[in-house]
């Protein structure tokens, strides 16, 4: 009986690690509070959230609340979010992305005791059900950067003012004469579709009509010419094949020198004011064809219902958008503001031009984000970007590339019908 | 009639079934139980977290007719078809070369074959992109400073499909080739020497006496490189990106695509129970090809 009891309690032992293991800390032994913000990508942005945390750790030293930094990795942030939720192991607070805000909406707190407006925010779209769940902590544009140095070298002018901004033909004939007179390669987009999809609404493309956010008229004349523009640019050796198709990161590509341009986004700037020593370069207003057209987004911040820390959480978010406490977030990164009319002293005044951007932007990519307004928790995923690949690529025409881009949004949101 | 069991023999039964126990416990929890829910969320919409409907064998439906499913099933298929033979050839060879302690330096060599294989999937693909990228790899910075055109090895379908196999194969081939060298080792020394005095040569030898030795080890070292390549996921993804296209997208990258970035969590169950099917029958194929065999001899 006793080798019995010893069996057991060797099995017993065997589980009792695995579930402390388990178990997370949010609490020192002194009563502190310690919350936990969950993100990814804050040490490459020049650590903006960790030196806000230091601010507020500083100032709440003797308040009962102190917070502290978990940072992972981009692709894993969905699966910790979705695998703590199970388990009941809530952070305290988390940065989203846009995808992680859309699918774990029905996971957070109401921020109406905070104070703020959901309307000072650029991604008001953050209100589900009457419940104000995230604001936004910054935004992002999707912009050009052009290498002036060969620019300047082939005496190619570049657009300053809004009255210069080129049309796409303008950009790549003027694109094509510096590649001529400079032996370079010539624009290196990067394979995201964020930054694909913008390409598509300066050539007029939507995903729905502007206040129907249920039909889908993606099938159109414009988004088939935006497509077959760009799978021409590729054929053309103007587009970086490596760079759109994902097999090379455009930023990188960029940073050797040896390309004319580059699609990207303002997220870049820091990295290439650090890191790009070679060559001058600059971010320039974008090219259109029918409409001016950037796409924003950019990050949210929630607190998680359910962490057992809600109003420590929001005692955190009410002093981290206090006026000082903000700028200095966004200006530790040169982050866009999250907060509409908000003037930030930036150490970049590159900045500038993505303003410039937002504030020319058509419409549409707001409109077309309704559809997944309206259908929390469920998603398209990359099916723009995948399916365009596989069009450039050769693998499948343009024409099956839109039928399989609806039928994946069908299939995500089957409420949603084509057009007639 | 019935068999009596021996006085003691359900004690004994107990015993053997309480120090299974931890095993049997863990296999459970981390394998039965997701299994279940597997086949469970194969039959729903389930979103990853809270739409959860039974849909009934809707996904099933959807799946039979999805291109693209076909075709990450057939870029699957082979490259599993090309790399397991490479990876079986290779890892033979080189412990059959290895194994021989009159070649020098043949400790140091076993290491070196070893070593990728304690290496993460992520960091092969990370070394193999370094060494292949087109704009800044080690490779083609050779050949450009021999004067060569530098090769487009991601770009093209074909290429990128062999610069896989070839990571796999260098990845791969260590811990196989680790396997062979114990099994060589074992094969009884008199039946060489009886052969040499027969006057065989040596792939006289290879083939009637090292290879037929070596067949329950082959049988399992193929068994889990057709599961291992099946599974792939991280390698091409970091070297490829499953692209150019999706002439390197595997059945787990799609899975992973389907699950997490579209949150169809249900669909991709459904591709999940397929693959296991799929594993199912060839490992049941292979058994009974092996068991034949063993029946023959």
């Amino acid at each position: 009986m006793r080798k019995i009891v010893l069996v057991c309690l060797m099995v017993l032992a065997l589980f009792v690690p695995l579930y402390a293991g388990g178990s997370g800390e949010s609490s020192s032994a002194d009563g502190t509070v310690v919350l936990e913000i969950l993100l990814s990508g804050d040490t490459t942005e020049g650590s903006p959230m960790q030196k806000a945390v230091e601010r507020f750790n500083a100032e709440y030293a003797d308040k009962g609340i102190q917070a502290q930094v978990n940072e992972i990795s981009l692709s894993d942030l969905p699966t910790q979010i979705s695998n703590r939720i199970r388990a009941g192991k809530l952070p305290a607070l988390v940065k989203n992305t846009t995808n992680t805000f859309e699918q774990f909406t029905d996971n957070f707190y109401p921020l109406d005791e905070t104070g703020l407006d959901p309307n000072d925010f650029t991604m008001n779209y953050s209100v589900r059900g009457g419940r104000f769940v995230s604001t936004t902590l910054n935004s992002t544009a999707v912009g050009l950067f052009i290498n002036t140095t060969l620019w300047d070298e082939a005496g190619v002018p570049y657009p300053t003012t809004e009255e210069e901004r080129w049309t796409w033909d303008e950009f790549v004939e003027a694109l094509k004469t510096v590649m001529e007179r400079t032996g370079c390669e010539g624009i290196a987009i990067e394979h995201s579709q964020q930054r694909m999809q913008t390409l598509l609404y300066q050539f007029g493309s939507r995903i729905t009509p502007a206040d129907d956010p249920y039909t889908l008229v993606f099938d159109s004349p414009e988004t088939r010419e935006g497509m077959e523009y760009f799978i021409n640019l590729v054929k053309e050796g103007v587009a970086t094949y490596t760079d759109i198709v994902g097999i090379d990161t455009a930023a990188n590509t960029f940073k050797s020198g040896r390309v004319a341009a580059h699609i990207g986004g303002n997220w870049s700037l820091t990295d290439f004011a650090e890191n790009i020593t070679g060559f001058e370069w600059a971010p320039v207003l974008m090219p259109y064809a029918k409409e001016k057209a950037t796409m924003i987004g950019g990050n949210l911040l929630s607190v998680f219902d359910g962490s057992g820390q809600e109003k420590e959480a929001i005692e955190f978010v009410k002093w981290f958008y206090q006026p000082e406490n903000y700028k200095q977030y966004l200006a530790d990164a040169n982050y866009l503001s999250g907060m509409k009319s908000l003037d930030v002293d930036y150490t970049l005044e590159e900045l500038a031009v993505f303003q410039q951007e937002l504030a020319a932007s058509c419409n549409t990519p707001n409109e077309d984000m309704m559809i997944q307004v309206n259908h929390p928790g469920a998603s398209y995923g990359n099916t723009i970007r995948d399916n365009w690949t596989q069009a450039i690529v050769g693998e499948i025409t343009v024409d099956e590339a839109i039928d399989r881009i609806i039928n994946d949004i069908i299939i995500a949101y089957p409420d949603v019908k084509e057009a007639q | 009639m019935k068999s009596k069991s021996k006085p003691g023999a359900s004690r004994y039964r107990m015993w053997s079934f309480l120090f299974c126990a931890p095993n049997i416990i863990l296999f459970i929890v981390f394998f039965l139980i997701p299994a279940v829910i597997g086949v469970w969320y194969s039959f729903t919409n389930y979103n990853g977290l809270s739409r959860l409907d039974f849909i009934g064998l809707q996904n099933y439906d959807r799946l039979f007719h999805d291109v693209e499913f076909y075709s990450v099933l057939l870029n699957t298929i082979k490259y599993t078809v090309v790399s397991v033979p490479l990876c079986y050839v290779v890892s033979l060879g080189l412990a059959l070369l290895l194994a021989n302690d009159r070649i020098r330096g043949n400790a140091i060599t076993r290491i070196l074959v070893y070593w990728p294989t304690l290496l993460s999937s992520i960091m092969v693909g990370v070394t193999w992109k370094w060494l292949f990228s087109e704009s800044y790899g080690f490779i083609n910075y050779v050949l450009t400073v021999y004067g060569i055109e530098p090769v487009r090895w991601f770009s093209n379908p074909t290429s990128a499909f062999i610069t896989t196999i070839v990571a796999s194969a260098w990845s791969g081939c260590g811990v196989n080739m680790l396997i062979f060298i114990g099994g060589i080792k074992q094969v009884p020394q008199d039946l060489y020497e009886a052969a040499r005095i027969d006057g065989a040569t040596w792939w006289q030898q290879f083939k009637v006496i090292t290879f037929p030795a070596l067949k329950p080890l082959s049988f399992m070292v193929i068994l889990l490189e057709i599961v291992g390549s099946f599974k792939v996921f991280a390698m091409p993804l970091t070297l490829t990106n499953g692209g150019p296209g999706t002439a390197t997208t595997y059945m787990i990258q799609y899975i992973y695509k389907t699950g997490f970035e579209r949150l169809d969590v249900g669909y991709s169950s459904a591709v999940s129970m397929v693959m296991f099917v799929i594993l199912l029958l060839v490992s049941y194929l292979q058994t009974r090809i092996n068991a034949k065999h063993e029946e023959e001899y």
